[in-house]
């Protein structure tokens, strides 16, 4: 998947493949979402304006998310945040990241777009537990349902993400030593 | 996996139902089944971020904008941009430490690799630089962009990338080596009384004061600190930049050169019990792969010495 950036339109489908797991790369570092979208959106600019000259034999897509990683430790030094950049005592980690490191924010994206194929009433309930950490006594009672169809919703929520997510988990190691 | 028994376990990932002997047993079951349900559920965190950001399509509508007229907007995040740097490291488990001051005006960078460890980096215009364990590399912010300036303390190898309007300077101690494109070794930590420059491929000059050196291929010239002597000699390029590999060559060179050595390279202190230790001669590779152990154990073997392991340092006797 080695994508040229000639054009505009090659150039919107490879941002519209990235934008999302550029900007959760961009959050590890950055705390503020507007921040880290800001960062993306500089990312690609940069790149776009840059397609002539970058020479990049290796793959788009982990030179992209590596300088989105670059120019969110450079905003944190910018801003004078070095706390934000110990974590946990130890300094922030320079080094190129493969591209496999990157996959659980890979799948984050695919599991997000998957809750967007759930039916509504299901999705509803999945997020209420999923997103908003509410239990399935208090979904049952804002949702007026019994707590036995919030198991059995759950159940199937999680049925139906798992089929959509299976080939792809378990793909996905394949995948990232191919792109690599 | 019955539905009933699917729904206990989701149940159970949700903390809504506590393990019981009924279905304790269930994640043992189907281990297989189950990796992806637990992948989706210790990704909330991550997916609640997702759905947080503006739909992809907005976000690209807002670029295009950008990208038709292009605004100057852009000019004024690149003048702020800092230094870009991409470093990996060679090393397991080693860790890079970077800091800023600003000095004159001027800020500046530094990476450093530790004690223990060889990095790799390669600087924004593309010059690729080893690291040996206990050396830092010093660099303007503006790096590249009106100058190719670093201080070395410690011991690097250069692979400077071509570009004949900005010439690549080291600056080690009180000497400078300029050069357009090349590759080169400088081993400049403060703590030597030398500093080593050798010259691998293509051609640098070599300034210190006054003075002004061509150097060639295969060529060394080493700059005694205090007296400001300079020599000029022809050597095994191999022995020089083997460290890269993990491997030091010593010709000739006294114990206390090499328990220098050893101290960045496995991170311990070495004290002598008489003067008249430093000074005997080795002649051999070490490798780092190995253990410090078995390194001291050839040493022993070739000369008559003891090394006694104490608390904080290792004491060198006479056998």
């Amino acid at each position: 998947m080695n994508v040229s950036l000639e054009n505009v339109s090659s150039f919107e489908l490879f941002f519209k493949r990235n934008y999302h797991i550029s900007c959760l790369v961009a959050l590890r570092y950055v705390k503020n979402t507007e921040v880290a979208e800001d960062i993306v959106q500089e990312t690609f600019m940069y790149l776009w304006q840059k397609r002539a000259e970058l020479k990049i034999n290796k793959n788009l897509k982990s030179y992209l998310l590596n300088a989105v990683k670059n120019r969110s430790i450079n905003y944190l030094q910018r801003e004078r945040q070095f706390d934000e950049l110990l974590e946990g005592g130890s300094l922030v980690d320079l080094r190129e990241e493969p591209l496999d490191s990157f996959s659980d924010d890979e799948l984050a994206v695919q599991i997000a777009l998957s809750i967007e194929v759930l039916p509504s009433q299901c999705r509803k309930i999945f997020l209420l537990a999923y997103q908003d950490n509410l239990t399935y006594s208090e979904i049952a009672t804002s949702l007026n349902l019994s707590k036995n169809t919030i198991k059995t919703q759950m159940g199937i929520a999680y049925k139906i993400l798992r089929g959509q997510l299976k080939n792809y988990v378990l793909n996905l190691l394949y995948i990232f030593r191919k792109l690599n | 996996m019955d539905q009933n028994r699917w729904e206990t376990w989701v149940s159970l990932l949700h903390g809504e139902e506590s393990e019981s002997e009924d279905n304790s047993r269930l994640s043992e079951e189907s281990e297989k089944e189950l990796k992806v349900g637990h992948r989706l559920y210790n990704s909330r965190e991550r997916v609640a971020q997702v759905r947080r950001l503006k739909p992809v399509e907005s976000a690209w509508d807002e670029l295009e904008k950008n990208l038709s007229t292009r605004q100057p907007w852009w000019n004024e995040i690149l003048k702020y941009a800092a230094i870009f740097v991409i470093a990996f490291l060679t090393a397991a488990g080693a860790f890079w430490t970077f800091q800023s001051a600003t000095i004159e005006n001027e800020s500046w960078a530094s990476i450093s690799a530790p004690n223990g460890q060889i990095s790799n980096v390669t600087l924004f215009d593309g010059t690729n630089v080893w690291l040996n364990a206990g050396s830092t590399l010093t660099y303007k912010q503006s790096f590249n962009k009106n100058n190719r300036e670093v201080v070395l303390e410690g011991e690097a190898f250069f692979a400077v990338t071509k570009n004949e309007g900005t010439p690549f300077i080291v600056h080690a101690g009180t000497s400078e080596i300029q050069v357009h494109g090349t590759e080169f070794n400088v081993k400049a930590y403060s703590n030597d009384s030398k500093i080593a420059t050798v010259l691998v491929e293509g051609e640098v000059e070599f300034r210190t004061g006054q003075q002004s050196l061509m150097m060639a291929p295969g060529e060394q010239v080493l700059f005694t600190r205090n007296t400001g002597k300079v020599e000029k000699s022809k050597i095994n390029i191999e022995e020089h930049i083997a460290w890269k590999g993990g491997k030091i060559y010593f010709n000739d060179e006294t114990l206390f050169t090499l328990a220098q050595q050893l101290e960045r390279w496995y991170e311990v202190k070495f004290a002598f019990a008489n003067e008249e230790l430093k000074s005997y001669r080795f002649t051999g590779v070490i490798n780092k792969e190995r253990s410090l152990a078995y390194t001291l154990e050839i040493i022993q073997k070739i000369r008559k010495v003891k090394f006694e392991f104490n608390k904080e340092q290792i004491l060198v006797k006479d056998e």
